[in-house]
């Protein structure tokens, strides 16, 4: 694919900051593309087409996190976005959710790109921990019908994007989450259209992204300087997405990309799949694909997406762990799941709970892309 | 008023399987003789998943109405539902003839073209109820014979749902050589059962709280302003409490009916025992938690219901305020709720008009049957009194 078939758009505001970030970072010039409400964001924006929607509507002044308001904006100028997608062999989507049109409009775009039998590839963000529960209740409300347009999904929570040291000031999470997912965005644009002599096609993407696989989510390392297959592989396993690695031995199919210079070697390869390919569980497909570039010289991105049916942690965690008493004492008559006092596991951000019991080989009772048959309480994220 | 023949009405609900058996006096009021009840099997969500199992329930129910009532059962009124059902509002037009006087043959022609929908392969029409007529900017004419103008407008209530689940009903039934005599959707046939003139003429909102679905139909200004509903019910309730404390189903089931609740008390302290079972030693839950696990699901249907009337643009404010049926209508504190989530006064519905047995004509479960025989009864009288013409729904629920 050349690197004009493929049309990046940035939805939203987080959305559009992170492709404008990519503008840039690469020699080639990119297509990108923001979509937003807000004017002023836009006009801030370095990409090459910006599209302002529901000029009527917004006013030029953003959403204010009402997502009835963004896709009502993406219907108006429904045209608009279909002119924006034309020549265009496939749309990488990079939405933030949580606000008023990254949530709502990224889901429009993926269908407008559907219709026009292009295929699509979505990235998107939850909110921080910290962020209201506003927001992340709009972001899980979204995920359903972003799994129904695209054909795959890579989704991560703005937490997991990186390692935190716990002291970073808010103003610098967002720009480097920003910035993370950036550049996994970029290892999937430089797979496609530079590939290197193993070759990940759009389809093996699609392969492991797909709705169908269980929620993709992604990791990645970006090493400089000598024995860079060593220590990509050690940092990709400690990113805080894969748990140590743990988590990459329940994933179904695990797409490994390495974008390098020509100086990548056999050992560099293997310095990398060996400890991944441990990690991976037995029946675990693993696919690599390289993208060599002679810019990058002594210089390796190493991103993995993978596709784990029951989740991620924090994407979509299982039912709340119940504490096992450690002492002798007999264990008292449970009447709350979590006796200790500790809270569950993330239960605000449970996607795909562990069960919908009696209804579980029943056909999904569906509301606006919320699955009826699961317990209220785990889709409100309510405490119990 | 000559009485009616005797009437059956059946209902395949998720839980129970009902049938009622009954006529109407000369008084215009409906006696029930009989009535059969089954747990129902093969029966999710208001849909039948195993028709040989939904039909032998069937088939108990109503060889015990037979028995109560003393009758031979060869045809039965039958109920259909599930979260399938909707309804729309379609206008038909059309130019008055003879430019001066409406005539039948006019409203005859207008109701023709409100009737032709348009819908989806997999939908039937299950009802088409006239709603009002209009005569050029004259809104809400309810008889528009003999009136002036020079086009004529009519709208009309297209309630519809998904063909196979319907018709696999319908089969549960006719296996048993039972033969259907007319189908009725269950929502109506609770909103025909439980409101008053007066209520319809004020406005009001019936909601059937199912086991399987919530049925609601909405009443404004004398006429079915709209009419739906929702695949969840209080299977879902009973599922979020086995779910949320890891008990079993029937366990579930036992704790929503004696200590569930749809509203959380400030003093809801303490805790509820779960009695053992069958491969479950027993447990003590929380108060608290299994009130908030009840109130999340029940608040959300009511608010689903609530956002569906928005979209179909039925009033806010409806005078008579909400009317609750259904087995969960017994659900304390549900009222309450509802009053809340509507901003409407809420009270729990009784069949009216209904005499005989004293279970049948009391629970608000038996909305929906009662109904059937009110549907049925009024639709013989019609038929007596000669052809109808705008419909037979408009005739019977609007009175």
């Amino acid at each position: 694919m050349e690197s004009n078939d493929i049309l990046i758009v940035g939805v939203g505001g987080a959305g559009g900051r992170i492709v404008q970030g990519l503008v840039g970072l690469v020699p080639e010039p990119l297509r990108t593309a923001m979509i937003d409400t807000d004017a002023d964001a836009l006009a801030a924006s370095g990409c090459v087409s910006k599209l302002q929607i529901g000029s009527h509507l917004a006013h030029g002044k953003g959403t204010g996190g009402d997502a009835g308001l963004g896709r009502r904006a993406a219907g108006e100028d429904s045209e608009m976005i279909r002119g924006l997608l034309t020549d265009t062999r496939m749309v990488l989507v990079v939405a933030g959710l949580g606000g008023g049109t990254g949530s709502s409009v990224a889901v429009e775009v993926l269908k407008a790109a559907g219709l026009a039998d292009i295929p699509t590839l979505c990235f998107a963000t939850l909110p921080f921990q910290f962020e209201s529960k506003g927001r992340a209740e709009l972001a899980r409300g979204a995920v359903p019908e972003i799994r129904e347009a695209t054909d795959g999904l890579i989704l991560v929570p703005n937490d997991k994007l990186f390692k935190s040291t716990g002291k970073e000031a808010v103003s610098e999470a967002f720009p480097k989450a920003e910035a993370s997912l950036g550049m996994c965005v970029l290892a999937v644009w430089k797979l496609l259209t530079k590939p290197g002599y193993l070759n990940a096609t759009a389809s093996d993407l699609a392969q492991v992204a797909k709705p169908e696989r269980g929620i993709a989510g992604l990791a990645w390392a970006e090493v400089r300087g000598r024995r860079r297959g060593q220590s990509a592989a050690k940092q990709l396993l400690a990113h805080p997405m894969l748990e140590g690695g743990a988590a990459l031995a329940d994933c179904k199919s695990v797409l490994v990309s390495v974008v390098a210079g020509e100086d990548l070697t056999l050992k560099d390869l293997g310095d990398i799949m060996t400890p991944i390919k441990a990690a991976c569980g037995e029946d675990t497909d693993v696919t690599i694909g390289t993208s060599i570039d002679p810019e990058w010289k002594s210089h390796l991105l190493l991103t993995v997406i993978a596709a784990r049916p029951g989740g991620w942690s924090g994407v979509a965690a299982s039912r709340p762990v119940v504490e096992q008493p450690t002492s002798d004492e007999p264990p008292p008559l449970v009447e709350n799941p979590n006796p200790t006092g500790r809270t569950g596991v993330q239960t605000i951000m449970q996607l795909e709970p562990a069960g919908r019991g009696r209804f579980e080989d029943t056909d999904p009772t569906l509301q606006n892309g919320e699955d009826l048959d699961i317990p209220t309480y785990q889709r409100r994220g309510i405490k119990l | 008023m000559p009485a009616s023949p005797v009437i059956v009405a059946l209902e395949l609900g998720t839980a129970k399987v009902i049938a009622l058996v009954g006529e109407m006096r000369e008084d215009g009021h409906i006696m029930i003789t009989g009535m059969g009840e089954q747990p129902s099997r093969g029966i999710s969500k208001g849909l039948v998943v195993d028709i040989d199992a939904a039909a032998d329930a069937t088939k108990a129910a109503l060889a015990a109405a037979e028995e109560s009532g003393e009758v031979t059962i060869r045809q039965v009124v039958l109920a259909v539902s599930g979260g399938h059902v909707r309804s729309d509002v379609h206008r038909g037009v059309v130019p008055v003839r003879d430019r001066s006087e409406i005539t039948r043959h006019d409203m005859q022609s207008v109701m023709n073209v409100a009737k032709a929908v348009n819908l989806p392969t997999d939908r039937e029409v299950l009802h088409t109820i006239c709603q009002h007529y209009c005569i050029d900017s004259q809104q809400r004419v309810v008889m528009p014979e003999g009136m002036e103008g020079a086009r004529l407008e009519l709208d009309m209530l297209v309630v519809h749902g998904l063909r196979s689940p319907m018709r696999n009903t319908i089969k549960a039934v006719e296996d048993l050589m039972i033969d259907v005599q007319d189908v009725v959707y269950a929502g109506l046939a609770s909103g025909l059962s439980v409101l008053s003139v007066e209520q319809k003429k004020g406005g009001a909102l019936v909601i059937d709280l199912g086991a399987g679905t919530t049925e609601y139909v909405a009443y404004a200004g004398g006429v079915i302003a709209a009419t739906g509903a929702l695949g969840v019910g209080g299977d879902h309730v009973t599922n979020d409490i086995a779910l949320a404390f890891g008990i079993p189903e029937r366990q579930a089931e036992r704790c929503k009916l004696e200590h569930g609740g749809a509203v959380i008390p400030d003093e809801a302290e303490g805790k509820v025992a779960v009695a053992p079972g069958v491969g479950f030693s027993g447990r003590t839950i929380s108060r608290q938690s299994l009130l908030t696990v009840v109130n999340a699901r029940v608040d959300e249907t009511l608010r689903m219901v609530r956002h569906r009337l928005e979209e179909d643009k039925v009033p806010p404010h409806l005078a008579a305020g909400v009317v609750l049926v259904g087995g969960g209508a017994h659900m304390p504190g549900v009222a309450d709720l509802a009053a809340e989530v509507f901003g409407m006064p809420c009270a729990t519905g009784r069949p009216r008009d209904v005499s005989g047995l004293a279970t049948a004509t009391e629970g608000p479960e038996y909305a929906t049957c009662t109904g059937l025989i009110q549907y049925a009864c009024r639709k013989w009288q019609n038929r007596r009194r000669g052809p109808a013409l705008t419909g037979l729904f408009k005739n019977i629920l609007k009175r």
